[in-house]
């Protein structure tokens, strides 16, 4: 027989095969609790977890000790945190505890260079006035 | 010569222009003199000397009408120059860009009109009424020059007075902040204070005032009114612009407080 003739009996051995292993699982899960009931029968000691719908932020997997303030938001003491909106950084960035980010700090420089240029500006057309006003009509006959 | 004007003047107005903003440029970066508050004095009349000196020796029709197409044509030179400035003045308001324009370009046909009224009259007696006009009518320089000048200052000093209005909402954004996280921010919220407080002061000398400047005629100028109007504005942009530069430095105050 040639190997395209084999194609179907072979095909047809592989999902014999196939049904007997998922038969074969099948009855393995089946034959007692699962998940944590299925652990705890087993003899395994499960971590419980809270009940509350309040996160506990004092849990720690590995056990280890956290801070006393640890359940409470994070919060940065510089003022890179922004508060009161605008366009400032996200406080990701503080440049010292306690002062400006450095985002918020260049928003800054930046406002004041915009005012620092129209001053400079109005100084311009002051200089231009002084140097060319009230020049002599002309005395005309 | 007439023909040559359009042209000469296109030119003169690009130059001059090129200038204006390289004058500009530069300034931005320059230190920061105090604006003048009295009014220039007068600069020595040494325009058109050689055709002075002619009419003077030789009043004739000629040389009369040669002293007034100088006269005109160095306002030609003048009017260009501001418009260049017009152009590139970066605070104008669009109302008061459109203003000094108008008046630029109406003053510059207005004199064109009088130059060929001038190249035709035929008499002595005609050209001495004429002649004055060059001045009286137009007041270039007593007028339209300071009218455009102070009328940038005016706009520029409302737009400084506008970032640092923006700068000083910022500010007290970061020290209600500051005092939310139990900060001290006595100092700053003083400074914050004086920078308000010199804001508007400065807004209350700007106010109206580049309506008032733009609003002046010749005929205002002739009459005695003009003078000191312009004048007045002169010492409210310097007032204005001290009271800015101290609440600029009020802000720095700010920042380093919050700092």
């Amino acid at each position: 027989m040639s190997n395209q003739n084999l194609r179907p009996v072979r095909l047809a051995a592989c999902l014999v095969i196939a049904a007997v292993v998922l038969a074969a699982c099948g009855a393995t899960a089946s034959s007692g609790p699962v998940g944590d009931a299925g652990a705890a029968a087993a003899g395994v000691t499960v971590p419980t977890w809270p009940a509350t719908a309040t996160p506990d932020w004092s849990y720690r997997p590995d056990g280890s000790s956290v801070p006393a303030d640890a359940t409470t938001q994070p919060t940065s003491t510089a003022l890179a945190a922004d508060g009161g909106g605008g366009n400032g950084g996200s406080g990701a960035s503080s440049s010292a505890p306690g002062g400006l980010s450095a985002a918020t700090d260049a928003q800054l420089e930046q406002l004041l260079q915009e005012a620092n240029q129209a001053l400079d500006a109005a100084n311009a057309a002051a200089s231009d006035d002084s140097a060319q006003s009230g020049q002599d009509e002309g005395a005309i006959p | 010569m007439n023909t040559l004007h359009p042209i000469r003047s296109k030119a003169t107005a690009v130059v001059v222009g090129g200038l204006a903003a390289l004058m500009l440029a530069g300034s931005v970066f320059a230190a920061s003199p105090a604006p003048a508050a009295t009014a220039p004095t007068a600069k020595p009349d040494t325009a058109c000397a050689a055709q002075r000196a002619a009419v003077k020796k030789d009043p004739s029709v000629p040389n009369l009408i040669a002293l007034g197409n100088c006269e005109i044509n160095r306002r030609y030179v003048t009017l260009d120059r501001l418009q260049g400035a017009v152009i590139v003045a970066p605070y104008l308001t669009s109302s008061d860009r459109t203003a000094l324009e108008n008046e630029i370009n109406s003053t510059r046909t207005g004199l064109q009109g009088l130059k060929a009224t001038i190249d035709a009259d035929t008499t002595v007696d005609a050209l001495k009424t004429d002649l004055p006009k060059i001045a009286t009518d137009y007041r270039v320089y007593l007028l339209v020059v300071p009218q455009v000048h102070l009328t940038r200052g005016a706009d520029a000093e409302s737009a400084a007075a506008g970032r640092l209005t923006n700068l000083a909402g910022r500010l007290q954004e970061l020290i209600t902040f500051a005092q939310s996280q139990g900060r001290d921010v006595t100092a700053a919220k003083a400074a914050l204070g004086a920078m308000n407080t010199d804001i508007g002061d400065a807004q209350g000398q700007l106010a109206g005032l580049s309506g008032k400047i733009l609003a002046l005629t010749p005929a205002d100028w002739n009459g005695g009114t003009a003078a000191p109007v312009l004048n007045g504005a002169r010492a409210s942009e310097k007032s204005a612009h001290d009271e800015l530069v101290a609440a600029r430095n009020e802000a720095k105050a700010v920042i380093a407080a919050l700092k």
